[in-house]
């Protein structure tokens, strides 16, 4: 009978660890892994699995602690609520030194009143004795929730506390979800799965999580407009932040994302646009975009707000950066010098719902780097100027590729680089200060040319550190 | 005799030296910094980019009983949450990140689990169990 009780309280902690059926106990074999245990709210202060043949009580493994001295070596139980029945146990030591100094104790922590009751407590190892299993059992009725610790303590000595088959009398009440806290501190108001300690919707069910794909930083973008042209390198025709969150629901579909673009400089009189394409999205899979600024007609827009005869979704942002940013003076530039023209910075968001359809968007398909943002130089729709080796979308020029000094080959998927492997676009992964008008950059930022030449392995911190040695501020604005 | 003697002792000095491996040549010249972006020859494979991805991989691990799904939760060393999704326990997890390129190490954080992930080559392969310290 015995044997069926014990075949039986193995099968439930097979099946696992939280209220198990109308048996209402919590159980712990030590047949699997430690640190699976660990995962459901066991806790193990030094205590490992041990299958010496010798030192296991039944199965194929126990629990055994490190060698015994004045510390408490224990097990720690998950939270169990309203205990009422025997708490059962084996235990055994290791060897035989010290063995009548040996202690077992066993605690009862209660939750609500912060308080630790030693219920049982073991202390008749002997020598002659010391590794015969011995049974341990007390019966316990509470109401409330508690936690059972299991305790070796004596005085230093080779010998080890050896536990196996540890059954407590009342349901699994830990969340391993939430750092295995009592269950009812896991609240979940809108129902979706996600506590609302962890949801940043809590009152959306169709949202859960902000994924922010910079990091909460803004990334900062600069161009050189003259593409196909040389440039002087200044790279403030066009200088702009932006920032991508994918807001997404409980399953890991993004059902928006919302995307800020802070307009800062423009160092040009050119009249430049701004859109991006998600470079893995089509344009069917968006619902509607808002938070566009249009009104020259340089984007022709299909029903959704992406831009018509696209594979992939574009969504123009701006058509005009002199407009956009509120600039109708004469000269060539604002917030670009000094003593020039200063504006504040224009800050458009743009909101694009996503279609749950099939299997959504997930944050594989939406990433930073498929995340590809453009100008469109001077209301000429087919001169797109993009990152290095980022592609052009449908509607670019593709005659331009190979033009002037640019040394594009479609081919190869080389985009937007000069002979000398040059850029047109700069992007630093956090917002930057920006060249002002006619300073080269390299006269800035004094470790971009040992960035490049070390190509990438230096100094990748170039546009962070704002030391004397790696920023000259004389030469930004 | 002596000056036949002599001479064939100056050849041999002149064998023995000619002889000898050539001292490395000294450099001709320093290769100039450039002084300008234009004057800048960056390298074919380099892509300017000041971020990268990083591929992570996390192993699941059974636990059957436990269907509701636990917040992974992937951060910088300032705490800037880099992703945030939901996962049962069992699930292989497989995501793509994008990150500076100074980022050396994410920090990830899944029901009791804690670790702090090296990015080393981009690549990121680790488990959604907890690292348990080693019992003597």
């Amino acid at each position: 009978m015995l044997i069926r009780v014990i075949k039986f309280t193995l099968l439930l902690s097979l099946i696992g660890y939280s209220e198990i059926g109308m048996a209402q106990t919590t159980t712990l074999s030590m047949e699997g892994r430690r640190e699976i245990d660990a995962a459901h709210c066991w806790e193990f202060q030094s205590v490992a699995y041990t299958s010496t043949s010798s030192e296991v009580i039944s199965g194929n493994q126990s629990a055994r602690t490190a060698p015994i001295n004045a510390n408490f070596h224990s097990i720690k139980s998950p939270w169990i609520i309203n205990p009422n029945g025997a708490i059962q146990f084996k235990h055994r030591l290791s060897g035989k030194e010290q063995a009548a100094k040996i202690k077992l104790y066993v605690i009862v922590y209660d939750y609500t009143n912060n308080q630790y009751d030693t219920n049982y407590s073991y202390s008749s190892y002997t020598a002659a004795n010391a590794t015969q299993i011995v049974t341990g059992s007390f019966n316990i009725k509470r109401v409330g929730i508690y936690k059972i610790i299991f305790s070796f303590t004596g005085i230093p000595s080779s010998t080890r506390g050896i536990l196996d088959e540890i059954s407590l009398p009342g349901a699994y009440y830990s969340n391993p979800s939430n750092a295995c806290l009592p269950q009812n501190l896991s609240t979940d108001t809108d129902g979706d799965g996600i506590m609302d300690k962890h949801d940043e919707y809590p009152n959306d069910p169709a949202l859960a999580f902000n994924n922010y794909l910079n990091g909460h930083n803004y990334t900062t973008l600069m161009f050189e407009d003259l593409w196909p042209g040389k440039g002087d390198y200044d790279f403030n025709d066009l200088v702009l932040d932006y920032q991508v969150n994918c807001l997404s629901n409980a399953k890991g579909q993004i059902t928006r994302a919302e995307i800020s673009i802070v307009l800062r400089a423009i160092g040009a009189s050119y009249k430049n646009g701004f859109a991006f394409q998600l470079d893995k999205i089509e344009p069917s899979k968006v619902l509607s975009v808002t938070g566009q600024k249009l009104s020259t007609g340089l984007f022709q827009l299909d029903g959704n707000g992406t831009e018509s005869g696209q594979t992939f979704a574009v969504i123009p942002v701006f058509d005009d950066a002199l407009k956009t940013i509120g600039f109708s003076g004469a000269g060539t530039g604002v917030n670009i010098e000094r003593n020039g023209s200063s504006i504040a910075y224009d800050t458009s968001t743009i909101v694009v719902e996503f279609s749950l359809n099939n299997t959504g968007i997930t944050l594989n398909d939406f990433t930073l780097a498929s995340f590809n943002p453009f100008i469109v130089i001077n209301q000429k729709r087919g001169r797109e100027l993009h990152k290095l080796n980022y592609a052009p979308t449908n509607l670019m020029n593709q005659s331009l590729f190979g033009s002037e000094y640019d040394n594009s080959n479609i081919s190869t998927g080389t985009y937007y680089k000069s002979k000398n492997n040059l850029p047109w676009v700069i992007e630093t992964f956090s917002s930057s200060p920006y060249m002002l008008e006619k300073k080269d950059i390299t006269s800035g930022y004094s470790k971009l040319i040992d960035w490049v030449l070390s190509s990438g392995g230096s100094y990748s911190d170039w546009y962070i550190n704002s030391g004397a040695s790696y920023r000259n501020s004389s030469a930004l604005y | 005799m002596k000056p036949l003697f002599h001479f064939i002792i100056l050849l041999c000095l002149v064998a023995c030296i000619a002889c000898q491996p050539e001292p490395p040549s000294a450099p001709t010249g320093t290769t100039q910094r450039p002084t300008s972006f234009d004057n800048i020859s960056a390298s074919n494979t380099f892509d300017w980019s000041t971020s990268r991805e990083v591929i992570l991989h996390f192993s699941g691990f059974n636990a059957n009983f436990v269907d509701q799904k636990t917040v992974l939760i992937l951060s910088d060393p300032n705490q800037n949450t880099l992703y945030k999704g939901a996962h049962p326990s069992g699930e292989e997890i497989n995501l793509h990140i994008q990150v500076p390129t100074s980022l050396e190490f994410i920090n990830m954080e899944y029901g009791i689990t804690k670790r702090k992930l090296s990015i080393g080559d981009g690549t990121i392969v680790s488990s959604l169990l907890p690292s348990l310290p080693i019992v003597p």
